[in-house]
């Protein structure tokens, strides 16, 4: 058992998950004295705060996020931090390049704020590792027995199919996805079937300069910004965040095929809703089996659930046993979509 | 089954007329005549022609898929309403089920030999057939065939469309 204590570690206040012992915020969506970050996605690394404190390999994406003033301060994967009465820590999250859970101890008590995170293999990220804990924080985005992913290179094959298919018949290619995360985890994943140049956003090349930085090994990008009048995109394949899919901007590809690459694309009616030719299922995200092994790894007797589908998750947990119950916070199911930049 | 449910696949997936008319085109062109007329049937809804009127009970073939994968009801219902589809959500659910591998076999045969008759027998003998076949079924064949035992398989192709494909005419079309 944890040794006990009148207050929570963590809580919920009205500008984040609060730490009343380190007087630190946990990804808050309203500016705090110190921010506590778990990854460089909109809805979790938010400009306004006095200091941060980040995982260090987020720290090219998050000075992009937070511009250039913010005051980041950076632990490596593993490295313990003393912040007043407690230690912080970050652990690989696998969500995106540089995302963290957030381990927090006091006195023994150990809990782990799961931040956004995948058990699947990507090549563009740090692999998750599971932390032991009292108490596990978990995300619920895909909290329901429907989400479960087929394997990353399948679907990778399944875009390449896609995309040569549409290259025979002499159309474009216009894959999107977000900007963060899951665009360099395509171009990871494709460069490991093929080796041509695709066409991305702006707002992806500016992110994906990010993971080169890094060293992660992606197919050759070609900004769109860089192209000139009439240049030609037949049989290419174009990534680009969901909200520059306008018709105006389309037009510039003459004969084009849309997909789409999301966990929602799994059910049909988010399919269509989407109105793209296609939707290839990859999310960064666990699925169900996913989320039930890392509960059971975290070895937690106490979890708290939160976005997506908290509240089924909690209560399948209450009933395997399990103290369970849900947190209220505000993050999105993904970055936002509105990306900055022109083309 | 496979190729039919392949097809059902895209006809659902895509929006584009000339993609369905393509694959459409596709199928009956390559399949065997007896495959092409339930095909057929079962496109535009006119299966229960050629059997007897009967559903499976939508709550039985449900209650049978939750035990299938140790679903209680209460989330089997967050589910079906999240999916809003009663056969995606069986189909999506059974997708956690270690599959066996059996040789493929026509949808004709599939419809003569074990959907017609299935009917006819009693519902233990339903459920252990049913759990039988999911254990060999992907996801898109299960959606298919539980389309088919709940009513018809409602999809988005029109009696134009098939005409302009030219099905070629079929034993009982």
């Amino acid at each position: 058992m944890p040794p006990t204590s009148s207050t929570p570690l963590l809580r919920i206040d009205d500008r984040g998950l609060f730490c009343e012992a380190g007087e630190f915020h946990i990804d808050p969506w309203k500016p705090v004295e110190r921010a506590v970050i778990s990854h460089g996605h909109g809805d979790h690394a938010r400009p306004g705060s006095r200091r941060y404190l980040a995982p260090a390999p987020s720290l090219p994406i998050l000075e992009r996020r937070l511009g250039s003033g913010a005051r980041i301060e950076t632990a490596a994967f593993g490295e313990t931090v003393r912040v007043r009465d407690v230690t912080v820590s970050f652990h690989p999250a696998g969500h995106i390049l540089g995302s963290a859970q957030v381990r927090v101890e006091r006195g023994g008590e150990v809990w782990v704020f799961s931040g956004d995170y995948k058990r699947a293999a990507d090549p563009s990220c740090e692999p998750f590792e599971p932390v032991r804990c009292h108490t596990f924080i978990t995300e619920a985005t895909f909290g329901l027995p429907i989400y479960v992913w087929d394997d990353t290179p399948v679907v990778a094959r399944e875009i390449l199919e896609w995309w040569e298919g549409n290259r025979a018949a002499d159309r474009t290619s216009v894959l999107f996805c977000y900007a963060l995360g899951k665009a360099q985890r395509i171009l990871a994943e494709l460069a490991r079937l093929t080796d041509r140049p695709v066409w991305v956003h702006g707002a992806i090349e500016t992110l994906t300069r990010c993971y080169r930085q890094t060293g992660v090994a992606m197919l050759p990008t070609r900004r769109l910004g860089d192209t000139v009048r009439g240049q030609p995109f037949a049989g290419g394949l174009v990534l680009a965040p969901p909200a520059a899919g306008g018709s105006l901007w389309m037009r510039r590809f003459g004969r084009a095929a849309t997909s789409f690459a999301s966990g929602w694309m799994r059910l049909r009616q988010s399919r269509r809703r989407r109105g793209c030719d296609r939707g290839f299922v990859l999310s960064d995200h666990a699925d169900w089996p996913a989320l039930l092994r890392t509960v059971a790894d975290t070895g937690a007797s106490r979890v708290l659930t939160t976005h997506g589908s908290a509240a089924p998750l909690a209560r399948y947990l209450g009933e395997q046993g399990l103290d369970a119950g849900t947190l209220a916070t505000p993050f999105a199911e993904d970055e936002g979509v509105g990306s900055a930049g022109e083309t | 089954m496979k190729r039919f449910a392949a097809l059902v696949e895209v006809l659902e997936r895509t929006s584009s007329v000339h993609e369905k008319a393509a694959a459409l085109d596709g199928y009956f062109r390559t399949a065997p005549p007896a495959d092409a007329a339930w095909a057929l049937d079962l496109l535009i809804g006119r299966q229960r022609e050629r059997r007897p009127e009967r559903r499976l009970p939508v709550r039985l073939l449900a209650g049978w898929a939750m035990e299938a994968v140790g679903v209680p009801n209460w989330l089997f219902e967050e589910c079906q309403g999240t999916v809003g589809d009663l056969a995606e959500t069986i189909a999506l659910l059974l997708d956690t089920l270690p599959r066996r591998r059996e040789p493929e076999l026509p949808l004709a045969v599939w419809m003569e030999e074990r959907v017609v008759p299935l009917h006819e027998l009693p519902a233990k003998e339903q459920r252990a057939r049913l759990c039988d076949w999911w254990a060999v079924l992907d996801r898109g064949q299960v959606f298919v065939l539980t389309r088919i035992l709940t009513g018809a398989l409602q999809v988005g192709v029109s009696k134009d469309l098939l005409e302009r494909v030219q099905a070629p005419a079929a034993p009982g079309v």
